[in-house]
């Protein structure tokens, strides 16, 4: 069965092959770029061999570890996996799971990546080729190396088949483009977070994260010829068996996901859980909390909605990063709230665009404008207000609560921990209300749902930076009392309490305005309004 | 030119709910840069009837139907629904008007139970009423098992016959169809015109456009002939075909002229 997988494969390869002239082209060129990549990489390892055991376990666990996670991960994000052994294709076949996903993981040793890292992973037992008993280690190694690839490729596969069947098709994709968006928008910060790491990194505090990486399933196998050089060689055989069972396991798992996707090939639909809907089915009756209902269910399965939602939330964590790190000043901190406040406020500002053409129901419901205008902003208000609230109140913890610091006293600090709050809540509620009038006026182009994160409409730039830049100033206008008191408190502590009063209070009257306005320009303008979101599509 | 027509046979089909025209366009106009792509639409629609609209491509069927719904504000001319005037008075209209607009999302991110049970909350109903009703419309759509996944994972005729359940649940009196049949297989088509005629049964109107002209002629009593953003023929079917095909009389009526003589394209003929 293996076998006749292996020589599927094989042929598979070749029909491609024989059919392309350029992709046996592609195939040589990156065959020998692998090869001297691999070469280098050996020589290196080799040349480890002199080295300490300590240095030389440290590049081969911490490498180890990102070849696996890069075997995970990749495939993931990227390029998906090589679809020639797709389990959906067997599922006509009376073809048993086990076999068939021990089968997969051979076959994917036989592309061109898996030859050269699975060369790769036997090489590093070059680097353990020390002392009297070096025939010993480098079986070892070998073996060690071996099974950490065989781990890599099962977890990379086993991640990727268990999130497109979880997820189906299209829900994978957009779930990856997802990750993809943020893990760009943390990229820069990351770096800028490691680069001023570094410096203050304790050469212990790697050695122990190292420790305990190697008792992980990342780098157990990488980690077991390690011992055994170090005289360990207890220890090396169990660390060797808790690889090899780890592999096992996610062999067995591999299989349990295949043999659900070998009976129903296309990847179910993800269906609407019913538990989700009776908790949306608590909200109110009546038009405007059916249009919440509906937002909200966007803010959960939309992608577009999703990914903003995740950017607002991003920034608070990079602070809290940074601060923790020492690269920011903890008292940084107190700005968690407000940042995340005004992020959110102004995350509706072109809500008709992102409808699209869908906005017809509205109109064709005659649905009042103030219908829609308040449910949109219910929907974004029901779950923002709780996590601005609480991001305010993390921040000030952090930044300088009474008991950690010991700087300021417990009245002081109540002060500009209600300012900060009051800030974040005047931020939230006047950008909601000025994004209710404001995605009213014009909609500008935006992406379509299916679209992918990476694409931007056409035309749409000029103007959405207009409507941000309106977004924005509006909002600061609005917050401003609440703003500026929250800044005072930070030198007279009682003006926290005022800023907590302006901000909600104020806001709420902002919301409220928004709403009527924004409700009376969609009645008189609605047609107009589908009108540009469909000549934007 | 289709006055006569359409008064004539108002008389016809108006025992099924009272006086007046369900529809009533007046002097249908709109313009897209300079050009009058509806250009003057008269059309009256009795109550009762169920009346086709047929055209060529470009007609201005989908852009009169867009007016006549409230979609799309007309540069001139009236357009009533059973008395209410769209423009003037869209909410009174409104609630008496289901739509089925052509090439138009839905809101996909919703499963198709969601999404019906939500329309008819927007149309007002109360949750209990809109559930139920979301309900049997999946039900008689065959729309029930695929209820819990989400319309963007739809087929095109599954989308459409949701979307139809959509301009139903709030139990309008007129329903304006663009294109309802496309994309549609045979069995649910069968199972859309009986739901149809059930409505019609029930004292409904029923407008709906279409390129089919045999679906026409065997569903609508009543047909309106577009071209050019004009209505060129209007009345009951026998009227409007008078004693030929419809399709006949629709190419004859519908730019027959223009179609060459077939001595061009000779390249394309195997010598």
């Amino acid at each position: 069965m293996v076998a006749a997988l292996l020589r599927l494969r094989l042929a598979l390869w070749r029909g491609a092959l024989r059919r392309d002239t350029w992709r046996v082209v592609v195939l040589v060129l990156g065959g020998f770029y692998g090869l001297g990549m691999l070469a280098a990489a050996l020589v290196g390892l080799a040349a480890l061999a002199g080295a300490p055991v300590e240095v030389a376990r440290a590049v081969v666990v911490a490498g180890g570890a990102l070849l696996v996670l890069g075997w995970t991960l990749v495939p993931l994000l990227a390029f998906g996996v090589d679809p020639s052994l797709d389990p959906a294709r067997f599922a006509t076949l009376p073809v048993p799971p086990r076999p068939l996903a021990v089968g997969q993981l051979l076959g994917a040793l036989l592309g061109v990546p898996g030859a050269l890292t699975l060369l790769l992973g036997a090489g590093t037992a070059l680097a353990w080729l020390r002392g009297p008993a070096a025939p010993a280690l480098g079986v070892l190694g070998v073996v060690g190396g071996v099974v950490g690839v065989l781990t890599a490729v099962a977890l990379g596969r086993l991640v990727t088949s268990a999130a497109a069947g979880v997820l189906g098709g299209r829900r994978a994709g957009e779930a990856t483009a997802v990750v993809g968006v943020l893990a760009l928008t943390l990229l820069g910060p990351a770096f800028a977070a490691a680069g001023a790491a570094v410096p203050a990194v304790d050469l212990d505090d790697l050695a122990r994260a190292l420790d305990v990486l190697a008792w992980t399933p990342l780098g157990l196998a990488w980690a077991a010829p390690a011992d055994a050089a170090a005289g360990a060689w207890g220890t090396a055989l169990v660390r060797l068996a808790l690889a090899v069972a780890v592999l096992l396991a996610l062999v067995l798992a591999w299989a349990a996901v295949l043999a659900r996707r070998l009976v129903s090939a296309r990847p179910p639909s993800a269906a609407a859980p019913a538990h989700r809907r009776d908790l949306l089915a608590r909200l109110p009756e009546g038009p405007r909390w059916a249009v919440a209902a509906r937002c909200l269910r966007y803010w959960r399965r939309d992608p577009r909605y999703v990914a903003a939602a995740a950017s607002a939330l991003v920034l608070p964590v990079v602070l809290a990063a940074l601060a923790g790190l020492g690269t920011l000043p903890a008292g940084a901190l107190w700005v968690v709230g407000p940042v995340a406040g005004l992020l959110l406020g102004a995350s509706l500002h072109n809500d008709v665009a992102l409808d699209g053409p869908a906005f017809w129901a509205h109109l064709a419901a005659g649905l009042p404008g103030r219908e829609d205008r308040a449910g949109r902003t219910a929907a974004l208000l029901l779950w923002g207000l709780p996590l601005v609230v609480v991001a305010s109140v993390v921040g000030a913890v952090v930044a300088g609560a009474p008991w950690t610091a010991g700087a300021a006293d417990t009245g002081d600090w109540l002060g500009r921990a209600a300012g900060a709050l009051g800030a974040a809540l005047g931020l939230l509620l006047s950008g909601a209300g000025v994004s209710a009038v404001v995605s009213a006026v014009r909609p500008y182009p935006a992406q379509a749902a299916g679209d992918s994160p990476f694409s931007s409409p056409s035309g749409a730039a000029l103007p959405g930076a207009l409507a941000q830049l309106v977004t924005t100033g509006a909002t600061g206008l609005l917050a401003l009392p609440a703003v500026a008191l929250a800044l005072a408190s930070a030198l007279w502590p009682w003006c926290g309490a005022l800023a907590l009063g302006a901000g909600a209070g104020l806001g709420a009257l902002v919301v409220r305005e928004g709403v009527r306005r924004g409700g009376a320009l969609l009645d008189r303008r609605g047609p107009e309004l589908l009108v540009a979101v469909r000549r934007d599509r | 030119m289709d006055e006569d027509g359409g008064r004539a046979s108002a008389e016809d089909g108006a025992g099924a709910s009272g006086a007046g025209p369900a529809l009533e366009l007046v002097g249908l106009v709109k313009r897209f840069g300079g050009r009058a792509v509806v250009d003057g639409v008269d059309l009256l629609v009795p109550a009762g009837s169920v009346t086709g609209l047929v055209g060529p491509n470009g007609a201005g069927k989908t852009t009169t139907l867009s007016m006549a719904t409230g979609l799309l504000r007309p540069d001139a001319g009236t357009a009533r629904v059973l008395g209410h005037d769209v423009w003037a008075d869209p909410v009174g209209a409104k609630r008496l008007l289901g739509v089925l607009p052509d090439g138009m999302r839905l809101f996909d991110r919703l499963s198709g139970r969601e999404l019906v049970r939500t329309t008819g909350e927007l149309h007002g109903l109360a949750r209990a009423v809109a559930r139920e009703r979301a309900e049997e419309l999946l039900d008689v759509l065959g729309l029930t098992a695929a209820g819990d996944e989400l319309v963007v994972d739809y087929s095109a005729g599954m989308a459409k016959k949701a979307a139809l359940a959509c301009s139903l649940v709030h139990a309008p009196r007129l329903l304006v169809l663009d294109e309802p049949f496309e994309a549609v297989d045979p069995l649910s088509g069968a199972s859309i015109r009986g739901l149809l005629g059930d409505f019609v049964a029930g004292g409904g109107t029923v407008v709906l456009s279409s390129h089919v002209m045999e679906l026409v002629e065997r569903l609508c009593d009543r047909v309106a002939v577009v071209a050019g953003g004009r209505v060129l023929a209007a009345g009951t079917l026998e009227e409007v075909r008078g004693g030929r095909t419809l399709e006949e009389r629709f190419v004859e009526l519908a730019g027959g002229g223009e179609r060459g003589t077939g001595e061009g394209l000779a390249w394309l003929r195997r010598s």
